[in-house]
This record gives structure tokens, sequence and C-alpha cells, in this order.
């Protein structure tokens, strides 16, 4: 029940979020989640900047960019976009933590078997990433120059994407192996 | 109980993996299929249990011949899935519900077995997981999965149990464990691919011995199989190395019973 609650106002705070345009509200509920967070805000955030910089500093110079060409402003939509990504990261990461998917959506048994695939996945290709990253330290002297890291990052990401559609299409027989496509034809 | 004609199979612009293989499986029958990595063990089992389908010969599940078509019809399907279980080589292929208690309880549940969730208990009970009944299945080690996957398809009584490499996860605690264990199964029809060929002592009465080509080389007595060097260094299933004396000669051993598997 907690967690179905949990999910659900998470549900209800992104939708209300996308709502919000008002910089200062946007700032004030981020001031209000970093609090709520506690001892993990720290984790947390530096986590939620780490994985939105790429693509947020990429949009916002892209739009920068063109309005400064146009003559218009620019300095509140940048302000707006980066608070409201950054504040839903933040709600994204801190629900995962707290958050039993499973058991949030026990309502419906095929959204649990979908999940449970899920983070079944998650976790083998967590471990094989893991490996694939020490496997390449441990095949490296000292630090990679950028283009060695790259070639090997490519791989990888080859390496798993191959992967995984060999273990979807093996999961798929295992399920059916289980019946559970039998009256689903 | 199951009968192979002919059986061969390919994958999609792949080259043939199995030729026209034939053999029959009577019931109680306690078998081991060896041959080499890559030889299409398998991709026989997963034909065995329906999973793909030949692209020549015919299989055929007490008289009847098993299709994509044929499985497509419920009670069939129903009757098929209840009698032939299959425990897949990474376990995790076939673990997809929420808890260990729901995972085991998933297939007698469908086959409208009686008090599924108390089966379900008795079979954690057997294999050791009744601490984890709660637990999803993605968080248990990579022998307790094997352990659930076997549980879950002894939970629905099959008649013939398909083994894809089950001690591959297993440490040799949990090997022994698991050889006593099917061994105590009584009235249980049981195919196990491996090329460990003591555990296949073990395990079996009678062999079939895929080759590397996909032919069948061999099915028959295990225990002659394994006396027969000859065939086995044909199945890529005996080494061969150096071996040098302390005197400084050397000559070559070929190993064909031992624990490499």
């Amino acid at each position: 029940m907690k967690d179905r609650l949990l999910l659900s106002v998470w549900l209800v705070a992104v939708v209300g979020i996308t709502f919000i345009h008002d910089p200062l509200w946007l700032g004030g509920l981020l001031t209000a989640a970093l609090l709520l967070a506690g001892r993990a805000t720290p984790t947390l955030l530096k986590r939620a900047l780490i994985a939105i910089a790429l693509v947020n500093i990429a949009v916002s110079l892209g739009f920068v960019l063109s309005a400064s060409l146009a003559g218009e402003p620019w300095g509140l939509f940048v302000l707006r976009l980066n608070l409201r990504v950054l504040l839903l990261t933040f709600l994204t990461l801190w629900l995962a933590r707290h958050l039993d998917l499973v058991r949030a959506v026990d309502f419906s048994r095929s959204l649990q078997f979908v999940v449970v695939l899920a983070l079944g996945q998650i976790k083998t290709f967590q471990r094989l990433l893991t490996d694939y990253r020490m496997a390449f330290r441990s095949r490296s002297l000292g630090r990679p120059d950028l283009a060695t890291r790259a070639r090997s990052a490519g791989r990888q990401a080859g390496a798993l994407l191959e992967k995984a559609e060999l273990q979807a299409t093996e999961v798929n027989l295992g399920m059916r192996s289980r019946g559970f496509f039998d009256d689903r034809t | 109980m199951i009968e192979l004609e002919q059986v061969s199979f390919r994958y999609p612009e792949g080259e043939a993996i199995l030729k026209e293989v034939s053999f029959r499986l009577n019931p109680e029958e306690r078998v081991v299929l060896l041959g080499a990595n890559g030889c299409g063990k398998s991709s026989l089992l997963k034909l065995i249990d329906g999973l793909l389908d030949p692209t020549g010969g015919e299989i055929r599940y007490q008289g009847e011949a098993l299709s994509a078509s044929r499985l497509r019809q419920r009670e069939f399907a129903r009757h098929f899935r209840r009698d032939v279980g299959m425990v897949f080589q990474s376990p995790e292929a076939m673990l997809f519900n929420a808890t260990v208690a729901e995972e085991i309880a998933y297939g007698p549940e469908r086959l409208g077995m009686p008090e599924p969730t108390a089966v379900a208990r008795r079979w954690a009970e057997r294999l050791q997981l009744e601490k984890y009944l709660a637990t999803p299945p993605y968080r248990l080690s990579g022998g307790e999965k094997q352990r659930l996957a076997l549980a879950c398809v002894l939970a629905c009584q099959p008649r013939l149990l398909l083994l894809d490499e089950p001690t591959a996860n297993l440490d040799p605690r949990a090997t022994g464990w698991l050889v006593d264990f099917l061994l105590d199964q009584q009235g249980l029809t049981t195919l196990v691919t491996t090329q460990n060929l003591s555990l296949a002592t073990e395990l079996g009465q009678r062999a079939l011995i895929l080759g590397e080509d996909g032919r069948l080389l061999y099915d028959g007595p295990l225990d002659d199989a394994l006396t027969d060097t000859d065939l086995l260094w044909r199945a890529n299933l005996a080494h061969a190395h150096r071996h040098v004396h302390a005197d400084g000669t050397e000559h070559r051993h070929v190993h064909a019973h031992g624990d490499w598997g």
C-alpha cells in the first residue's frame, strides 16, 4: 500500500511540476525536496547532476545560442528548464531509493511480470557492465586515452546490446516453456 | 513417451545445427545427452520442449506429432506443459514472478492444480528455499536461482524433466545435492545435457552423444560409451595433452574420464 501510494504521489508530482512555470516555485520545491531527503541529499543531488549534466548543458547552450542570434531573452527559459529537470530527476532518484516497484504495481499481474523481468535484466547488465569495466582496467597499464576509452565503450555497448537480444529470446522461450503464452495465442 | 525421427534443425540464416537425429525416450529412463560446446544439445532440448520447430523430421509426444500449431491448442498445450518440464541453463530466463512463492505457485496455478500456494511452500522446503518465499527471484544467487527453477518445474509434477547443463551454476556441494535429489525422484524420465562425464555417470544409465557435426554419434549404455575412447575423442569429449617425465622423455595422454565440464 505504501509503495502504491508513493508511486501515485510521484506520478502526481511529475504531472504537477510540468505545469509550474515560475522559477521561484520550482526553486522552492527543489529546496523543499532537498531538505526532505535528509541525509541522502548530497548523494542524490550528485547523481542527479551527473545524470542530467550532458543533455542539459547541450540543450541550454543550444537555446542560448539560437535565442541570442534572434535577439530574444533566454535567461528565464534556461533557468526554468534546468530547475524543472533537476527537480524531476532528484524526485525520481529519491523514489527509486524508497520504492519497491514490484509491490507498487501489484494491482496488475502482467505489469508485475514486466517489472520483475526488467529488474532482473537490469541486475544482470549491471553485473556485466562492472565486469567489462574491471576487465578493461585490468588490461590497461595507466589511464587509457580518450580514443581507447571511446572504442572500449562502443564495444561494451555493442556487446550489451547483443547480450540483451539473446537474453530476450531466451526469456521468451523460458516463459513459453512454462506455459505463459498458452492462453494468449 | 517422446520420439524423434530424422530431426534436423537450423536457425534462420544459420548453418544446420542438428542433422537427422533419431531416438526415443522411454518412461522412467535416465538419459544423459553428451556433446561438445555448440553441438546443439540445448537446441535439441528446446525442440523436445516444443519451443523450436524442427526444420526436418518429426517429434512425436505420446504418438502425436508435436508442432507449433498443435501447441496452440489449449488442451494439448496444458497436457504437454504439465508432462514436460525444462530447466534452462540460465535459470533467469524462467523467472518472472514477484516472489519465490509466486514463482513456484505459477505453474500449478495455471494447470489448475489444487492449493498452489501450499504446493509452492512444500517445494520451497524440499529445495531449501523456504526462507526466500517472500524474496524476488532476481535477488537470489546463481545456485538458488537454479534450485528455484527446478522447484518451479517439479511443482507441476512433470513426467519428463529436461535439464540443460544443470550444474553450470553450482558449486560442488550443491552439485552433489542436485544429483542425490534427482536420483530420489520416482517415476520421472530425465534427459540431462552435460559435458561433465563424471556427472553423467551419476545421472544417467543411457547416453546419447552428439557429434560436432550435429549428428547423433551414439545411443546406448553409458558405461559402454565411457570406455570407448575413440568415440569420446570424435565427440570432443576427451582431451589429450603432453606428459613430460622426470627423465626428460615425454608422451601424450588421452583423458576420457574426468571432471572438467
